[in-house]
């Protein structure tokens, strides 16, 4: 009996051992590095630098806080406000990039913070368009899962603080438990702009291609929400290749 | 003679990734290590570390439990967000074997991993992951109740 438990569990560790990605390369870790570490020397000063450093932020976040206390402003952040302009370092690349990254045929740009915030207009084979905020980033390692973070962490407070815009309806939302799965956070849809809303972090494998799909203007827009919903499940479910965050329609919130 | 860090880098990251994989999924495996690699090597211990393998898997399951703590309240905190206006997805269809894993916490993912992959007695994991022989009986007793229970279910 123990030992076909045994067995059991050891089939079950294989299967999940054989799903483990290809691991960074020495050159991906070491660019996370910073210059003089393996030396020892200035380590203390580093460190007495970012103390600095925090401490000035959050005398600044402090004050601004007090400011706007003291003003009586009850003014909420809300989705609404106008995105982030990209920076000079923003690269926002195209559709047919991002098509072409998405499939494994180019390596995507890498863009930065910015980015994913600023407007992008992606045209689909029918002549429809949508609006969507979209990075696609390929590196590996603290930079991209630091960036990757920040990112989802901005979107739950801006979510929270809001909730779902008016006249958007809910499909899905998330119902992860585990570290297990990525994340689905969630995919709304509003019949009166047309617009899909889609919220997270996601593996892009099969997504792009479904985003043909979700943007053909011929299907009714809650079946474009329910066809990125399958899409996304499916890409939790172990095919992503290109993990990425997109936002579809955050423009209109 | 001194082993360089990309060396040891090199010798040990296919089974620090299969390890990540094991405690986090597959998903967030990479990002685990590398975390966990650069934090080892930026710190100051590291040049008199012994035991470089088991010093890196101290530093992987460590990550991957901050990891687990920092995606579990995430997700609380999109349920919360989410549910005022959502309507709630059915359940989604698991594969057994993940939620099989989902089941167990970070130290017994990685007491079931070593025991089951690297074929470690239970001395050996512990050495490995610093904690104490009888820890990893528990966690090895514990998993395999859990286990049995949702492979059975």
């Amino acid at each position: 009996m123990a030992d076909q438990l045994d067995a059991r569990i050891r089939a079950l560790v294989l299967e999940v051992v054989d799903s483990a990605p290809v691991p960074p390369t020495f050159e991906d870790i070491d660019s996370g590095l910073e210059p003089n570490t393996t030396a020892g020397s200035g380590q203390r000063p580093r460190r007495r630098v970012a103390v600095a450093v925090a401490l000035a932020a959050t005398l600044t976040i402090l004050g601004a806080v007090a400011l706007r206390v003291g003003s009586h402003d009850t003014t909420v952040v809300s989705v609404a406000a106008k995105p982030a302009k990209a920076n000079d370092e923003c690269t926002l690349i195209t559709p047919a990039e991002f098509l072409a990254a998405a499939q494994g045929r180019t390596s995507p740009r890498v863009g930065n913070i910015a980015c994913e915030f600023g407007p992008f207009e992606a045209a689909d084979a029918n002549g429809g368009s949508m609006d969507f905020y979209l990075t696609v980033d390929k590196t590996v390692g603290p930079r991209a899962a630091a960036r990757y973070k920040d990112v989802r962490r901005l979107l739950t407070q801006k979510t929270r603080l809001s909730g779902l815009p008016p006249g958007f309806v809910g499909v899905a939302a998330s119902a992860r438990d585990s570290a297990v799965l990525p994340p689905v956070s969630y995919v709304a849809y509003s019949k009166q702009s047309e617009k899909l809303l889609l919220v997270g972090a996601f593996p892009m494998s099969s997504t792009a291609l479904d985003l043909q799909v979700a943007a053909d203007p011929v299907l009714p827009t809650e079946e474009r929400a329910r066809v990125l919903v399958h899409s996304l499940r499916r890409s939790a479910e172990g095919d992503s290749i290109i993990t990425g965050l997109l936002v579809l329609g955050l423009n209109r919130l | 003679m001194a082993i360089s860090d990309a060396e040891i880098y090199g010798k040990y990251s296919e089974e620090l990734v299969r390890f990540a994989t094991v405690l986090v999924g597959p998903d967030s495996a990479a990002d685990v290590v590398s975390a966990s690699v650069i934090t080892a090597f930026r710190a100051p211990a590291w040049s008199d570390v012994r035991n470089p393998r088991a010093y890196l898997y101290r530093a992987v399951l460590n990550e991957s439990r901050m990891t687990a703590r920092r995606e579990a309240r995430r997700v609380r905190y999109e349920q919360r967000a989410a549910s005022r206006d959502l309507v709630e997805a059915p359940p989604t269809p698991r594969p057994e074997v993940l939620a099989a894993v989902a089941a167990l916490s970070p130290r017994q993912r990685a007491v079931v991993y070593l025991t089951y992959w690297e074929d470690l007695d239970p001395g050996s994991v512990a050495a490995l992951i610093g904690v104490s022989d009888g820890a990893v009986r528990r966690h090895l007793a514990r998993a395999r109740k859990t286990l049995r229970g949702v492979l059975d279910g």
